[in-house]
Formats: C-alpha cells, sequence, structure tokens
C-alpha cells in the first residue's frame, strides 16, 4: 500500500468511526489532518492510540492557535494534536475549537502521559484550560504572571510595563505543590501495555515497575 | 599611587598614602563571580581560558559562590522569573560588591524587547561597568575589568585612611 492510499484510508477510518463528529478530514500538506467535534476530543486520541493497525503510540506535540477576530468568539481558539505512529510511520494531526470566557478541552494525560507539561504550557500561553488535569498552573511564565502572552490582544511589551518601578522585583512567591500522591500518575502507569503488541510482550518488571 | 623615595636608617624606603595603597592591593584581588545565562557566556569562557587569560589583570579566580565573591559579571539575557534569584544572588555577597552587566541583554535587554525580558539588571541592583556588544569580545571584557579597576582603586573605604 502507498503512503497516499495508507493516509486516505487512515481519514476513512476515522470517519467510519466517528461518523458526524468529524466536521472535516483531508490530506493536508501530506498529512491527514482532521477537525473533530470538542466532546471526542479524548476519545479520538485513545481510539488512535489503541487502534490494533494504526497504533499511534508516540505522541508529538500539542499546541494552540488564536484566531481572534477571524472567527467568532465562541471557536476562537484551536488546540492542535500531532501524533506519530512508529510502526506505520505516519503522522496525523487533530484541529478542535473552542473559545468563549472560559476555554475548556479535555486533558489527554490519560492517554499520553507526555503531554501533562506540554498541555500546561498551552494554558500558559493561550488561557486555555484542559479538564482532569492534576495541575492546571503556569509552566514558563512566574506564577503571579498577568495575561497570557500568545493570545492577540496580549501586548508584546507586557503588562507589568508601568508598573515595574527601579529597584522593584515582581513578586514571584512559589506555591506550594498542589500534585498528591493520589492525582499523580504513577511512573508503572507509563510502562502499562497500551497497544496489542505491546500486551503481547512480556511485562517489563515483575511488579509492574516502580521507576 | 604616588610614590615617594626617601632616606631611611640602613637604606632608602618607599612612601605613601595608606588608602592608596590598599586601593592598589584591592584592585587586583576582585574575585570574580560570572552569572552566565546565554551566549555572552562563551566570550567570558574565551576571557577566562589561557589564549586571553584573565589571570593576568589581576582576577585569577571564578567563585561560583557569591559568598566569597566580589564582582559579579551578569552575563546573558535576563527572564523576570530569573530576575528575584538574581537579587537574591547578589544581596549574598559582601559589601563592598562590584556589578558588570556584560552585553546588550543585561545592560538594557537588548533585542528582546517583550514581555519576559528584564530590561537591563540596572533595575535590580547598581551596575558598575556596562559592557556593550552582542556578544562583546573578550577584549572589550578586559577593557571594562580595567575600567572597574581604576575604580575600585580610587574607592575610599570607610575607616581605611
Amino acid at each position: 500500500m502507498s503512503n497516499v492510499e495508507l493516509k486516505t484510508k487512515l481519514l476513512e477510518d476515522i470517519k467510519a468511526q466517528f461518523g458526524d463528529k468529524i466536521l472535516s478530514a483531508k490530506i493536508n500538506y501530506d498529512m491527514p489532518q482532521v477537525e473533530i467535534d470538542p466532546e471526542i476530543h479524548g476519545e479520538i486520541h485513545k481510539w488512535l492510540k489503541d487502534h490494533p493497525e494504526w497504533q499511534f503510540n508516540h505522541f508529538t506535540d500539542i499546541t494552540g492557535v488564536d484566531y481572534l477576530g477571524k472567527r467568532d468568539d465562541s471557536e476562537r481558539f484551536e488546540v492542535i494534536v500531532h501524533l506519530h505512529s512508529l510502526s506505520k510511520n505516519i503522522r496525523v494531526r487533530t484541529k478542535t475549537r473552542t473559545g468563549g470566557e472560559n476555554p475548556e478541552v479535555q486533558s489527554l494525560i490519560n492517554v499520553y502521559i507526555g503531554s501533562t507539561w506540554t498541555e500546561r504550557e498551552v494554558y500558559d500561553m493561550y488561557g486555555i484550560k484542559f479538564t482532569d488535569h492534576p495541575r492546571m498552573t503556569r509552566l514558563l511564565n512566574p506564577d503571579d504572571f498577568e495575561g497570557h502572552p500568545l493570545r492577540k490582544d496580549f501586548p508584546v511589551k507586557g503588562l507589568h510595563r508601568g508598573s515595574f518601578p527601579k529597584g522593584v522585583v515582581i513578586n514571584n512567591k512559589r506555591r506550594e505543590p498542589q500534585v498528591t500522591r493520589q492525582t499523580r500518575p504513577k511512573p508503572a502507569d507509563q510502562m502499562l501495555p497500551r497497544t496489542p503488541v505491546e500486551q503481547q510482550r512480556a511485562p517489563l518488571r515483575e511488579d509492574g515497575g516502580d521507576a | 599611587m604616588g610614590l615617594e623615595k626617601v632616606e631611611w636608617p640602613g637604606g632608602e624606603a618607599l612612601i605613601t598614602k595608606s588608602s592608596e595603597f590598599i586601593g592598589w592591593a584591592r584592585k587586583y584581588s576582585a574575585w570574580p563571580m560570572p552569572y552566565a545565562t546565554a551566549c555572552c557566556g562563551i566570550e567570558y569562557m574565551a576571557t577566562m581560558a589561557s589564549h586571553y587569560d584573565q589571570g593576568r589583570f589581576g582576577w585569577e579566580r571564578p567563585s561560583f559562590s557569591p559568598r566569597q565573591a566580589d564582582l559579579m559579571i551578569v552575563i546573558g539575557t535576563i527572564c523576570i522569573k530569573m530576575a528575584p534569584v538574581l537579587k537574591r544572588i547578589y544581596e549574598q555577597m559582601a559589601d563592598p560588591r562590584y556589578v558588570i552587566a556584560m552585553g546588550a541583554c543585561a545592560s538594557c535587554g537588548g533585542m528582546f524587547d517583550t514581555y519576559s525580558v528584564v530590561q537591563g539588571v540596572d533595575t535590580l541592583f547598581p551596575v558598575d561597568i556596562y559592557v556593550p556588544g552582542c556578544p562583546p569580545r573578550p577584549e572589550t571584557l578586559i577593557l571594562a575589568y580595567t575600567k572597574l579597576q581604576e575604580q575600585i582603586q580610587h574607592t575610599r573605604l570607610e575607616g581605611l585612611g
């Protein structure tokens, strides 16, 4: 099966599975791309990862886009996820729209543990909250930073200009970690077999692994 | 340093003012602490290493602890998240202390005129010498240090003449 046929078949599979929840599906710049309903944001990625044929087991990136003034305020932001299938060597891109006063998207940490920090980065830069995330706080900016820098209505020079007199350091109190033993994903969860191929493999350690 | 040669029983002696003698000793005794965050750090390493050899000018020993240093060289971009840390490091140094801001970013924010970058470390604490350049060459840093040496030489300390 050639590369283009493979990608077309992937889009057909996704459309057959999720039906009208898929808003659009096409090959964009040699990469299969689907725009999805926000409801199935968690579901479709779990399906792509657990699918016996496709096995999108590598989470590449999650990022956001601000379409201020180009789209309605209720769907102002777009959350974009890139996945990679190591066995098929193809990639897929999903786009989810969100917006309003408190933009929210389902979190992917139960599917891909590697998405924890990148989701926090998207929250930091765009103010998009990820539901069910155990620690939805800022990642790169100081904890008491005002605003979300990559929003189009954020001034480039920042909101603290003018209120930053000489000799004064802005307050950067470190918060106590909110993560507890119950909410934090255990190291063993990262090693649990997910795809059918992984399930056939012997466990890495007897006790399931405690890194 | 004004020296005067006088006759002394059993030979000759040199006479000077104690403040100038102490200043002469202090200016070759600075223990610098490099605080390198960006590409200017590479130029500082070249200054430190054998080719330019900063030890020739009396700052032989780079100290990586603020408590054993009296000259801080801020080398590179300082983000607002790093600013409180840098401020605390400066406060840990014992008086008399000196600061060199090396490069455009440490001096004035440089090309990063954005929300996340401190627009010059002189918003946090006083700076003695600004070194221009992006990054400055090692010769520039050596010149800055000799300028600072002149400054140290002519600084009068309380209770030391």
